[in-house]
């Protein structure tokens, strides 16, 4: 750890990859709630012919003309596709396909016709320069900075205080624009807004760090957060912090561990971190669902035991134990581990739990049959799957509404509909 | 003069276009067609997994590899959001960036630690050497655009069906998984075979544009893959030939240009869906509207007993916002001139009472057996007009005469 803090110029590749992430995993977030998390991918390849003519126009590579030249792409970018969407009636996916290919296609040609000359190549664009941030430096009130930390941070800023500054307007528009554009707030506006903001973080981290962290970071982080949180706030912090651990984890590895380029090594790590999240996240991941359902059926197995073991030993037949490879015999090992199940006989509180669940059973039959005129002779099977999913306040009901139709009402009621026939 | 050399990558552009033309419809009929995008970035990781693995730049090897990564992301995209809460736009963007990043990632270890003058052509699948076509590679091509053609053909009612109504096509017994999972197929295979010749982020561009081409001109289903399998190849031929004439120029970004321009034409001259079309519906109703209101402007006074009326008086009075409406009129034998004043042609007297006999009918009809409010319905005679010619003309008078 220390040797990273002494040797400032590794300082500056974790500043720079860790200020990128948050900066895009927040405009992540605005995108991913509008189901635009594509825009990220598409104004990171749509920007080059923007960047080439901003070279072209001005003749020189200063970070400025290329920068506003990019951003400009950015934007017209993506207000284009969204005309097409709704003057020529595309869809918006298409929409955008066409637009953004097609901005590249013209970059590559731009580059290829006039650029030849320079090293402006293609693996420049994706990678980035990352590793030579700290050797691309700035003069900041008589400091010598590295410059894509400024322009980064200047996005960063810009970022988190229109989002702090408009909370409330933010959370409206992403989850009602309805509501949003009926209390009087500017929906269109505040929507231009976010991809101006879009467009410079974009395009300032595209600079610093390429394309591939810039699409990255723009969808993996909002989706580990969507999957975690309900809250925009919460997403939001979640967000962000998916994003830092990423670039710190992914830094790290690419300069210690595998050799490899810092910005791919930082996807690769959101990626584990999207794995982890789909399969562990608490309620939603693959594998606390599937425990709740394997604990689910296990219990039901446990039930069906006992209370067929009862039946079986009022009647004087006999328990045939099930085969050990099921889930039931899972079921069977457990219930005789507890002691609820002895020599096929449902012990102690298994035995409770027996006696229950046949009076829930009889009494769903016969509150079926008698109160809902569903035909007795098919309500065996049914009754047999709902019993596990009465709870005790529903038997209460239940037996409340039999003491109210005892038989004989029943009975009298028929024989009046008889009657009056 | 065409070269041989050009002839293969003529070969091979040409049914390259049309075979991403197919699936590509197929993806926009979806509502997916950024997919296409996604799996042409999951590539990456694959191309250099093979190349590492087999230790050399074989196309076979690096196929393979291509193939499998770009399967697993397709799985990965259509799973993720029905495994968890994620939703579909999410996954397909984070697919693309955690596939791309690894595949970056991989290169950069394989540019390191390989034989670096092997390694450094893995750069070419970014973007892609259309014009460095090898016979297999447009052998390939061509063989796996047959296939797709014959299953578009052969499977076209099951495939129309999974892509417009997959809960009708799995109530009668088609297995709509398994078309799925061929589309899926198809889709990365021709993915995988178009890399070499056109790059990553191009292909994409072959599988987008030509079907959003094509669906300006048809609603069809069948017409829809057809014209966007000959925009495809098309864009492929011109662009192949435009670039061989100017040999600086990369073909891959040539194709995409010329498919743009394609596009672009599509869009402004579409007859129904293009934008100079709905303008000119727009204007054309626009005056049809006027011209109606003219005529029953006209019809008013007739019956009020003033048979000629000012030019200025009917420009005011119909609400017409400019006089083209009434030279329209003129012109179509409706309205004839009288010195400074106006009147109503026997043809014209016909055409606004049937207007005005409609416009009745209609209110009626929406006051009596629709129960809306008279002054909440807007009325755009025409429609009403044309409407009631076709089969209710006679049902509002019915009811009428029962009350």
């Amino acid at each position: 750890m220390m040797e990273i803090l002494l040797n400032p110029a590794m300082l500056d590749i974790y500043i720079v990859a860790i200020l990128a992430a948050l900066s895009c995993s927040i405009i992540g977030v605005h995108l991913t709630l509008r189901n635009r998390a594509m825009l990220g991918d598409a104004i990171a390849h749509g920007v080059v012919p923007g960047l080439i003519l901003g070279f072209i126009f001005t003749g020189s590579r200063e970070v400025f003309p290329m920068f506003t030249g990019a951003v400009i792409a950015a934007l017209f970018l993506s207000l284009l596709a969204e005309w097409l969407r709704d003057r020529a009636e595309m869809d918006g996916g298409a929409a955008l396909g066409v637009v953004f290919t097609t901005l590249f296609s013209g970059g590559i040609i731009l580059i290829e016709m006039y650029t030849r000359e320079i090293d402006l190549d293609a693996s420049c664009v994706l990678h980035g320069l990352i590793e030579f941030t700290h050797f691309q430096r700035m003069d900041l009130f008589g400091i010598s900075v590295p410059r894509s930390i400024v322009s980064i941070s200047i996005a960063l800023f810009i970022n988190l205080s229109a989002l702090l500054i408009f909370w409330k307007e933010w959370k409206i528009c992403a989850f009602d624009p309805i509501l949003a554009r009926s209390m009087g707030l500017p929906v269109r506006t505040m929507e231009r807004g976010l991809l101006i903001m879009v467009a410079v973080t974009t395009v300032s981290c595209f600079e610093a760090v390429g394309s591939i962290l810039v699409v990255a970071m723009i969808a993996v982080p909002p989706t580990i957060a969507g999957i975690l949180c309900d809250r925009f706030g919460t997403m939001m912090l979640v967000s962000g912090l998916a994003g830092v651990i990423s670039a710190m984890i992914g830094t790290f590895s690419a300069i210690h561990f595998v050799d490899s380029n810092v910005p791919g090594m930082i996807a690769v790590t959101s990626g584990g971190l999207l794995f982890l999240t789909v399969i562990f996240a608490p309620h939603r991941g693959v594998l606390p669902v599937a425990t709740r359902l394997f604990m689910w059926r296990l219990r039901v197995a446990r039930e069906d035991l006992l209370a067929e073991s009862l039946q079986l030993s009022n009647s004087g037949g006999k328990f045939v134990s099930p085969g050990l490879w099921s889930l039931s015999g899972f079921a069977f090992l457990q219930l005789g581990f507890m002691g609820y199940l002895r020599n096929g006989t449902p012990k102690g509180r298994g035995e409770r739990i027996a006696v229950t669940l046949l009076r829930k059973r009889g009494l769903w039959q016969r509150f079926a049959a008698d109160r809902l005129g569903l035909p007795a002779d098919h309500l065996e099977e049914p009754a047999h799957r709902i019993e596990h999913h009465l709870d005790e306040a529903l038997m209460v009901m239940l037996e409340h509404e039999e003491n109210l139709s005892s038989p004989q009402d029943i009975d009298a009621d028929q024989n009046l509909d008889a009657g009056k026939e | 003069m065409i070269l041989p050399n050009t002839l293969i990558v003529l070969i091979g552009t040409s049914t390259l276009g049309f075979c991403c033309g197919l699936v590509g419809s197929l993806l926009l009929l979806r509502k997916r067609a950024l997919l296409a995008d996604a799996l042409a970035h999951s590539t990456l990781p694959g191309i250099v997994l093979g190349f590492l693995i087999a230790g050399s730049q074989a196309y076979w090897a690096l196929g393979a590899g291509a193939l499998l990564t770009t399967l697993l992301g397709a799985v990965l995209v259509s799973r993720l959001p029905i495994l968890t809460r994620i939703r579909p736009d999410s996954a397909t963007a984070s697919i693309l960036g955690i596939f791309f990043g690894t595949g970056i990632a991989l290169l950069s270890i394989a540019q390191r630690s390989g034989p670096g003058a092997y390694s450094a052509g893995l750069d070419h699948f970014l973007l892609g050497q259309a014009a460095g076509m090898l016979q297999q590679e447009a052998l390939t091509i061509t063989i796996v655009a047959v296939i797709v053609g014959a299953l578009m053909i052969l499977l076209h009612k099951e495939i129309m069906v999974s892509c417009f109504d997959s809960t009708f096509g799995k109530g009668t017994g088609m297995s709509m998984g398994v078309i799925d999972l061929l589309v899926m197929l198809l889709l990365s295979i021709t993915i995988v075979i178009s890399l070499p010749a056109v790059g990553v982020v191009l292909t994409a561009a072959l599988v987008v544009i030509p079907p959003a081409t094509a669906r300006f001109w048809t609603d069809r289903f069948t017409h829809l893959l057809a014209i966007s399998a000959l925009v495809g190849a098309l864009s492929g031929i011109s662009g192949t030939l435009l670039s061989s004439q100017r040999l600086d120029l990369p073909t891959g970004p040539v194709i995409v240009l010329c498919s743009a321009t394609l596009f672009a034409v599509s869009l402004i001259v579409a007859p129904h869906k293009g934008l100079v079309g709905r303008r000119l519906r727009w204007i054309r109703r626009k005056q049809r509207r006027e011209m109606q209101r003219i005529l029953i402007f006209l019809h008013e006074n007739l019956q009020g007993g003033n048979e000629f009326v000012a030019r200025e008086r009917i420009i005011a009075g119909s609400l017409a916002a400019d006089s083209s409406a009434l030279r329209f009129c003129i012109l179509s034998g409706f309205v004839e001139q009288a010195g400074t004043h106006l009147r109503l042609t026997p043809k014209g007297i016909a055409r606004a009472e049937r207007s005005i006999s409609a416009r009745k009918r209609w209110t009626e009809w929406l006051d009596s057996a629709a129960e809306i409010d008279r002054n909440l319905i807007d009325l755009d005679e025409e429609d009403i007009e044309r409407l009631l010619d076709r089969r209710s003309m006679e049902i509002p008078d019915m009811e009428r005469d029962s009350k």
